[in-house]
């Protein structure tokens, strides 16, 4: 059986009512519940004495056609005699959809005579749309407002409701089974345990409805958690979850209460608690209420096999827990079928396979699926502790556990570990910064205090900084006498001196110790000190790699406004003018030496200006439009040709405004099949010159140089190919004086000479950051780019 | 670049705000605009997204860029942070909170906070609309609802929106405060 047909087979429940809530109507929109498939109720007179498993499969004996998924689900309702009537009414206003709708409240309380009422109804309910009959903003109870339909569960709608002072609960309406929910709720009003959906009240509305007022949750719901992780969850998750549902059903079972009905469906992510829901269902356990004469709205593949005895104990939570701890492991329930039939047989008679679960988990779910109930764990109590989950943090939210796992996985050393060692080790004092503070427990311990103080005056003499000019050598000699006296008292009374020292030493070392330890551990840091302590031994900045750094400048490309990125093209602009003046003013001092200096002369090198000034403009403009990210190559590429047949639009326009002889400097003779559109007796059309610039652009990768991340703001290797790449064209379709070839070659170093360009070996700076003057907008926008 | 990209970067648009109230899926505040603040719950927050948490009243802003969202700290000398799809944003406190566009055809965002914080307003999430909004049960939709067995899709066109319910079809005016049902989809709108 697939997920989703596990689904279909476990939570949903529909409900038929529909009040007049102000609906846009849409033709095929699923308007009302009863516009889908009509759910089906089979029923059937049973004795009074029920075996509710036999009679199930009676009835899907009858119906041998195999679950279809998303469609189905079978609710088992065992009743007491008492409970008759109100069941009959509800689900008489549960399943009769062509009924016009009413509430329950409308529904008379009394006798139903309808031929289905029974002691085992079984009910084929199909999932349909989740058409809720409050719409947001609805008040059916005074202090409360509705804004959301949160799931129509077995008993009625459950709505996300806001109080009036702004508290955020959950809105149960009792639409069916009126007198057992209630009767469930009231006694759970009272429980108090972080692991169960808490209870607030029960109210009636001026329709005299029953709504149960409860706290809100909201995360997901286990169902939805487990649907994410097909293959089960990780065993810490699996820890936590097991170990909250099993605080919540143990307190539930220590109040004498029965969960019943527990399954993923039921059960909470509540902001990082976990959560118990739907518990309403619980019954007192008595002995009169072992039995049968009890209600069980049950999900088959949580379902114990006793159930179909009519016993109600608190094994079968446990039987559950062992389905849902397998179903946490593993993804999969243990017992799973086409049909409900196969999932009750197997319930009854199968072994689980447990063969891919590891111990101790496999021992803990075996015995909670022993089909004795008998066998199994006597205590969810006994079930966790079987289990290995460690410290109890079930009311500990995940998120704070993981904040808590987080800092302690940090490798900083402790600040006193710190300054314990600052005290030791002198080198790394010296590093801290502290060298010129002293250790504040070696002052204050009076012996040490005494000696640093005797050996700080003693050092004072030796060094004569009070002793006058005069008096110097009088001094020195008083050094040596002193030294010389020492030197002697000591070998003198080596034998008894070295013995006392040792002695003393013996004492005097380990009472230091001790006593560095017990002041080290009372004494905090300041604030001051620990703050610059923290600040000194801050992990260093890591050496970022190249694509590191490549993505961080290019997101910050990506978030400079675009005012900001018009001043920098504006100002590549004006650069590049210079730049191809300088060039052209280069080209022309070295073509025109010895070359009498006329207009037809200089023609040539203005028209190439043109040419390399228009071709750099538009790749630079390009780029700028690029640079935020790498980019595909064939879209640009593609761009680039546009572009190029532009320029050499351009240049063939201003090739005949200067009057170039255009026929001239082809590379070889064109023939005349090669094509009559590009070329004639004359020479090269403008066609020729803007297929020849297209080539041009589309064969290189003109965005390369006028990235602002380049290795190099001018490389010469780029002009070297950008020349050969313009003699190869050239080769293919020639243009006068082979223009392109000089033409590439100069756009290769114009574009890189104006482009920006962001240094990787100086100190990043933000490159988006707006400045508040337009001169400094100019300065910001070539900071990136001129600052080789 | 598209005249609509250009409009949005010379000149922050207000926010518009509205609630989206999804039965079975949740509620969501549904923000227009390129430029949002961020801050703490407080009585004198005036901050567009309102978190309950030990923010700052005012702890910085979202932008919109271009279709790229960057984060920009409450002092305009702090860097102005791009913010990828799913990593938190640097805000100091206990709440993290992340962006994410789930959809690679719609610029439109999606804020959440992990537990045990929340948004104000009793939201369970807040959405920066780029014209379109996708709601379903996958993991490319902008409002996931997994029990919703097929897609709606929310437009915004002249501050009035719409919605239709899978690609095809016809677009439905969702007014405020009227229940709108698409399928297993009901949804009423309402002005924040």
């Amino acid at each position: 059986m697939t997920k989703a047909a596990k689904n279909a087979v476990e939570p949903k429940v529909s409900r038929s009512l529909e009040t007049s809530a102000p609906t846009t109507e849409l033709p095929g929109a699923n308007k009302t519940v009863g516009n889908s498939t009509p759910e089906r109720i089979t029923t059937g007179q049973s004795p009074r004495k029920p075996r509710l498993m036999n009679i199930l499969l009676d009835k899907l004996r009858e119906q041998p056609e195999p679950v279809q998924a998303s469609e189905r689900r079978l609710v088992g309702v065992l009743m007491d005699t008492e409970t008759d009537n109100d069941f009959d009414n509800d689900f008489d206003a549960v399943n009769d959809t062509d009924k016009p709708s009413t509430s329950s409240a409308s529904q008379p309380e009394g006798r139903n005579d309808d031929p289905w009422i029974g002691e085992t109804q079984i009910g084929e309910i199909s999932t349909r749309s989740m058409t809720f009959t409050y719409p947001p903003g609805s008040t059916p109870l005074p202090r409360y407002t509705i804004r959301r339909g949160v799931g129509i569960g077995g008993f009625g709608e459950v709505y996300f409701a806001v109080s009036d002072v702004g508290k955020e609960v959950a809105l149960k309406r009792i639409q069916r089974n009126l007198e057992i929910e209630l009767r469930g709720v009231s006694q759970c009003l009272n429980l108090k345990h972080p692991n169960l959906v808490a209870l607030f009240d029960i109210c009636r509305d001026s329709n005299d409805q029953s709504w149960v007022v409860m706290e809100y949750v909201a995360g997901l719901n286990l169902r939805q958690i487990l649907d994410e992780s097909p293959n089960g969850l990780p065993p810490v998750e699996v820890n936590r979850w097991i170990q909250g549902i099993g605080a919540g059903v143990h307190h539930l079972h220590t109040a004498g209460l029965v969960h019943r009905d527990l399954k993923p469906g039921n059960i909470f992510d509540d902001l990082g608690l976990v959560k118990v829901g739907d518990y309403g269902l619980s019954k007192f356990i008595s002995s009169s209420h072992r039995g049968g004469h009890t209600e069980s709205v049950g999900t088959f593949h949580y379902m114990a096999p006793e159930i179909g005895r009519g016993q109600y104990g608190r094994e079968i939570d446990i039987y559950a827990l062992g389905i849902l701890l397998f179903e946490l492991l593993t993804g999969q329930v243990p017992f799973d079928g086409e049909s409900c039939h196969e999932i009750i047989v197997k319930h009854l008679t199968a072994t689980p396979d447990l063969g891919g679960v590891a111990e101790p988990y496999r021992s803990t779910i075996s015995r909670c699926l022993e089909k004795d109930p008998r066998k199994r764990f006597e205590s969810v109590a006994d079930m966790l502790a079987s289990l290995p989950l460690g410290v109890a943090d079930a009311g500990v939210p995940s998120s704070a556990r993981q904040s808590s796992q987080e800092v302690s996985c940090e490798e900083f050393e402790p600040i006193n570990a710190i300054l314990v060692a600052n005290i030791v080790d002198p080198v790394s004092t010296n590093r801290l910064g502290l060298e010129g503070v002293q250790s504040p427990t070696f002052v204050d311990e009076p012996v040490a205090r005494a000696a640093q103080s005797s050996w700080h005056e003693l050092s004072r003499w030796w060094s004569g900084g009070s002793q006058t000019p005069e008096s110097k050598t009088a001094h020195q000699f008083e050094k040596w006498i002193l030294l010389l006296v020492a030197g002697f008292l000591i070998l003198a009374n080596r034998f008894w001196l070295v013995p006392m020292l040792t002695l003393v030493a013996c004492v005097y070392v380990p009472y230091y110790i001790i006593r560095q330890m017990v002041l080290h551990s009372r004494r905090q840091p300041s604030y001051a000190e620990a703050q610059r302590i923290a600040t000194v031994v801050a992990p260093q900045r890591q050496a970022i790699s190249p694509s590191a750094w490549r993505n961080g400048v290019r997101n910050e490309l990506r978030a400079k406004p675009t005012l900001h990125r018009l001043a920098e093209l504006n100002t590549s602009w004006i650069a590049a003018m210079v730049s191809v003046a300088g060039l052209t003013l280069v080209a022309g001092v070295i073509g025109l030496d010895n070359v009498p200096v006329f207009a037809s002369s200089i023609a040539p090198y203005a028209w190439l200006a043109v040419i390399v000034l228009s071709a750099t403009c538009g790749i630079l403009g390009l780029g700028k439009l690029w640079e935020c990210d790498e980019g595909e190559s064939l879209p640009r590429r593609l761009v680039l040709a546009g572009v190029g047949a532009g320029v050499g639009f351009l240049a063939y326009t201003a090739g005949g405004f200067l009057m170039i002889p255009l026929d001239q400097g082809l590379v070889r003779d064109i023939p005349s099949s090669f094509s009559m559109n590009l070329y004639s007796g004359d020479g090269p059309h403008a066609t020729a010159f803007m297929a020849h610039f297209a080539l041009l652009f589309v064969c290189l990768r003109w965005w390369k140089p006028v990235d602002p991340l380049r290795r190099k703001r001018l490389s010469l290797w780029s002009v070297a190919v950008a020349v050969a790449a313009g003699w190869a064209v050239h080769q293919v379709l020639p243009i006068t004086g082979a223009i392109g070839m000089w033409s590439a070659g100069g756009i290769a170093i114009a574009v890189q000479l104006s482009a920006p360009w962001v240094n990787s070996r100086t100190p990043q700076r933000n490159l988006s950051q707006p400045q508040q003057a337009t001169g400094d907008v100019v300065n910001a926008a070539q900071a990136g780019a001129y600052d080789a | 670049m598209s005249a609509i990209q250009s409009q949005e970067n010379t000149q922050a648009l207000p926010a518009s705000r509205w609630r989206l109230w999804i039965d079975g899926c949740g509620g969501y505040l549904l923000l227009t605009g390129t430029q949002w603040s961020v801050g703490g719950l407080s009585q004198a927050t005036t901050a567009d997204i309102c978190v309950r948490a030990d923010w700052p009243r005012s702890a910085g802003s979202i932008e919109r860029i271009d279709g790229d969202y960057f984060w920009q700290g409450r002092n305009s000398s702090d860097a102005k942070v791009l913010l990828t799809s799913g990593t938190p944003m640097p805000v100091p406190g206990s709440a993290v909170m992340t962006l994410d566009q789930p959809s690679q055809l719609s610029d439109t965002a999606v804020l959440s906070l992990n537990a045990p914080h929340r948004f104000d307003q009793h939201v369970d999430g807040v959405v920066l609309v780029r014209e379109t909004v996708l709601i379903g049960s996958g993991n490319e939709c902008h409002l996931r609802c997994r029990d919703a067995s097929e897609r709606a899709i929310l437009q915004l066109k002249e501050n009035q929106w719409y919605a239709k319910s899978g690609l095809s079809g016809d677009f439905y005016r969702l007014d405020p405060g009227h229940r709108l049902v698409l399928q297993s989809l009901a949804m009423t709108l309402e002005t924040a």
